[in-house]
């Protein structure tokens, strides 16, 4: 009896159990019904925003292309403007550069022209005049004429024109201070003992005075021929400098070559302060693409002489080794602080004031160097900054970048 | 931005404390009365005196004769709740109990209940327990966790307590201001652990429990000093999805808006029910990529409000989240994985879990598998017992202050050597 009220007990017990069980069974489904759909809407809005967001970012992706093409062109087009910026710089070098001869020439032109003018018609007379003595002083002085040194400075004129005024002073012949000069520019060095009967002669200053414009006549001529030279030579490395192989392949060429030329073009702005030191070794020619190397040389001695502000020493070494020529060119200016040696090829970056550098100077360097399959070192302590540029000897042919 | 954020993840996966409090650990063995021993009664009969009769039973033979100091009692609010106290006090008059009602319970006993009733009673004569309750926590959360902490600790002889367990009330308030007042009580850096009171799905209204009273709006808080060692493990599961919005207005735990938009218009967009769904809470991310979770509580269809079961700062970036099943269970391994690990005694004399009651809804039929897990990697048979919270609460770091936290398990080991 007692068993079976146990029994009925625990039945009933595992009834309410069922029972309660049953009825959080319902709750739990229906929460769980809930809860499926609430994780369905979340899948389908998840999906549904990535779906928005592909769409986005596909969009975002083809105005990306759409600018860094647009870029792309701007830096073209920006790389073409520091070219031609630099080509701006050298073509005003340039004109210096023949301007000065021909002014000087011009002027020498002149010069033979007036005297050809004023004084051809009355030459006849003037030989005639002369006694034996004279036309042998003449003779003598037209001799100094041409074997004068025309390298003098104003200070070592104004030395000998001071001694030879003493002289004729000492002589106690009159008009020695305006006789001195003319005796200076002749080319009378020393004693005006040969000249002393000339200096008496009553015609002696007549004398003089056409021997001068003869000294005269030849210092115009080798001007004229010093200003064609010096302009031919201009020319000349405006045609290297600027030699182009529509080919587009590479060809043999000497850097040291490139690198005169350029000094060349620089002359006019290396002459006021900066001195030029040249380490050149017997090298090589190398297969190259020289109008580029010509770029490369510009732009380096170009940055060279703004970093030392036109004042100081470019030295220039060139040499070979380990297969390779090496080409170092380095300043005396400030150097280039630590922090931003390493941005300095970075395209845009520039120290220069807004307006002046484009920035793309050095990055058109390294392109250059990098097509010849070189590369480009910097070693920079204040006062002494060196760009090495090493070019391999023999350049596989590359297709132009 | 819709991948998971590996290194968020980490901030729940990589949590792992350890205090090395008391005496140091002898050799003595278990049953030394000394010691901490730990009891457990659990049952799902639903009917109350019938369920309260096996619970005391079990518990009464298991502690073999010794006296328990403090206990702490989950049950379902379907329970004559005072029936359950009154019972208990019955049995044993002197015991500090503090309890809470519950949204499902764990046990050696039973493993995993819903509707059942679970007591983990605490014996052990060189171990001080003392219970305390605040009420009116919503009105002001400060004095109320003053007032509990006040009760418990003029019970202690020990003025140096090591550890306090709570169950608050968890839906007239902010988790957070109830952790904040109990910090400023017990020390900013005072390790605090327990779960916020559950509430069956048709009730708005929580339960918590001191001595023979059942109440609701309160704190009760259990101290503990003297010779007792433990470690903790957190992990949660829950990884964000969707884009990141920006919470654009909030007021403590209360949300208004979000991508200047009603706060309910988030939840619908990707739920598309103006339901609150706590098994979905937001990401909150920290400036370094990290984020914790807060799930809704409550919305208010008028103002478009949502609230949330603790704060929100305003201008947080936030992300809804979903969590998997089998990462779900995962995280429950992972941190009791790591609470043994860190377990500064020889071997814990009982386990602690603290397990989000939102968890349990994705789970679903693998609920029990979360205890069945962590059974498992004990070597052998131990005490436990834990309940589905509406929060858990537990420190992030070892020495760091408690936090709130939502859709959490955390395990706590206890012992003496």
């Amino acid at each position: 009896m007692a068993d079976n009220t146990e029994k009925i007990e625990e039945l009933e017990k595992q009834n309410r159990i069922l029972q309660k069980k049953l009825a959080r069974s319902e709750d739990d489904r229906a929460r769980m019904e809930e809860t499926k759909e609430r994780s369905e809407s979340l899948l389908r809005t998840v999906v549904r925003d990535l779906r928005n967001s592909q769409e986005v970012l596909e969009q975002k992706n083809t105005e990306l292309a759409s600018t860094l093409a647009q870029l792309q062109t701007t830096q073209d087009q920006l790389v073409e403007s520091e070219k031609m910026a630099a080509l701006g710089q050298l073509v005003a070098g340039i004109a210096h550069e023949i301007n000065t001869p021909l002014g000087a020439i011009r002027s020498s032109v002149d010069n033979i022209a007036d005297f050809l003018s004023d004084r051809l018609m009355v030459l006849p007379d003037f030989f005639q005049s002369l006694s034996g003595d004279r036309e042998e002083d003449f003779l003598k002085l037209l001799q100094i004429s041409l074997q004068q040194d025309t390298s003098l400075s104003s200070r070592e004129k104004r030395q000998i024109k001071k001694h030879l005024k003493a002289q004729l002073q000492e002589k106690n012949i009159d008009n020695a201070d305006s006789l001195a000069s003319t005796l200076a520019n002749i080319g009378v060095r020393h004693s005006i003992d040969p000249f002393l009967g000339l200096l008496g002669d009553r015609e002696g200053k007549t004398i003089l005075e056409m021997a001068y414009q003869f000294a005269s006549l030849q210092k115009s001529t080798r001007t004229i021929i010093t200003g064609s030279d010096r302009a031919a030579k201009v020319i000349f490395a405006l045609k290297s400098y600027a030699r182009y192989d529509r080919s587009g392949a590479t060809v043999q060429a000497n850097p040291i070559d490139g690198i005169e030329t350029v000094l060349t073009l620089y002359h006019n702005q290396l002459k006021q302060g900066v001195e030029v030191v040249r380490n050149y070794e017997d090298i090589p020619s190398i297969s190259c693409y020289p109008d580029e190397l010509n770029q490369v040389w510009t732009n380096l001695i170009h940055n060279a002489l703004q970093a030392m502000h036109h004042q100081g020493t470019l030295t220039i070494d060139v040499c070979q080794k380990e297969g390779a020529i090496a080409v170092s060119i380095t300043d005396s200016g400030t150097g280039i602080p630590e922090d931003i040696k390493a941005k300095i090829f970075q395209p845009f970056f520039t120290t220069k004031p807004p307006g002046e550098g484009s920035g793309l100077g050095l990055d058109i360097v390294r392109k250059i160097v990098e097509k010849h399959q070189g590369a480009i070192a910097i070693d920079s302590v204040p006062g002494n900054t060196t760009f090495t540029v090493s070019l391999p000897i023999t350049t596989p042919e590359k297709t132009h970048v | 931005m819709l991948q998971p954020n590996r290194q968020a993840i980490l901030l729940f996966d990589i949590v792992l404390y350890t205090y090395t409090v008391g005496v140091p650990a002898t050799t003595s063995h278990s049953r030394n009365p000394s010691m901490l021993k730990v009891a457990v009664g659990h049952s799902n009969d639903p009917d109350s005196e019938s369920a309260i009769d096996i619970v005391v039973e079990q518990c009464r033979s298991s502690l073999e004769g010794v006296a328990p100091k403090a206990g702490i009692l989950f049950a379902s609010s379907d329970f004559d709740l005072e029936v359950l106290l009154q019972r208990i006090h019955q049995t044993w008059d002197n015991l500090e109990l503090i309890g809470c009602s519950t949204n499902g319970e764990i046990s050696s006993v039973m493993a995993f209940q819903q509707d059942s009733a679970m007591l983990v009673l605490f014996c052990g004569d060189t171990v001080e327990i003392a219970a305390g309750v605040g009420r009116n926590v919503s009105k002001d959360p400060v004095a109320a966790t003053r007032e509990a902490i006040d009760k418990a600790r003029s019970k202690l002889n020990s003025r140096d307590p090591k550890l306090c367990l709570v169950t608050p009330e968890s839906l007239t308030t902010s988790g957070v201001s109830i952790i904040d007042g109990l910090s400023r009580e017990l020390g900013e850096n005072f390790p605090i652990f327990g779960g916020a009171a559950g509430n069956a799905s048709n009730q708005a209204q929580t339960f918590q429990f001191f001595n023979t009273e059942v109440l609701s709006d309160a704190v009760p808080v259990l101290l503990f000093a003297g010779n007792i060692h433990f470690s903790h493990g957190i992990a949660c599961g829950w990884n964000p999805l969707g884009n990141q919005s920006r919470v654009t207005r909030s007021q403590k735990n209360r949300v208004e808006t979000i991508d200047d938009r009603p706060a309910i218009d988030f939840y619908e967009y990707y739920l598309g029910t103006r339901t609150h769904s706590v098994e979905y809470p937001i990401a909150i991310f920290e400036a370094d990529g990290n984020f914790y979770l807060r799930a809704p509580q409550s919305w208010d269809e008028e103002d478009g409000s949502i609230t949330f079961f603790a704060d929100v700062p305003e201008n947080a970036t936030i992300q809804i989240t979903e969590a998997s099943r089998d990462n779900i269970l995962a995280a429950a391994e992972e941190s009791l994985d790591r609470a043994l690990e860190s377990y500064p005694g020889e071997q814990p004399e009982a386990a602690l879990f603290f397990t989000c009651a939102f968890r349990k809804y994705i789970l679903g039929t693998r609920t029990k598998e979360e205890y069945e897990l962590v059974r498992d990697r004990f070597t052998q048979s131990l005490p436990s017992g834990g309940f589905y919270t509406n929060g858990e609460i537990s420190p992030i770091a070892p020495g760091t202050p408690t936090r709130f936290h939502n859709e959490t398990f955390v395990t706590l080991l206890l012992g003496s050597q």
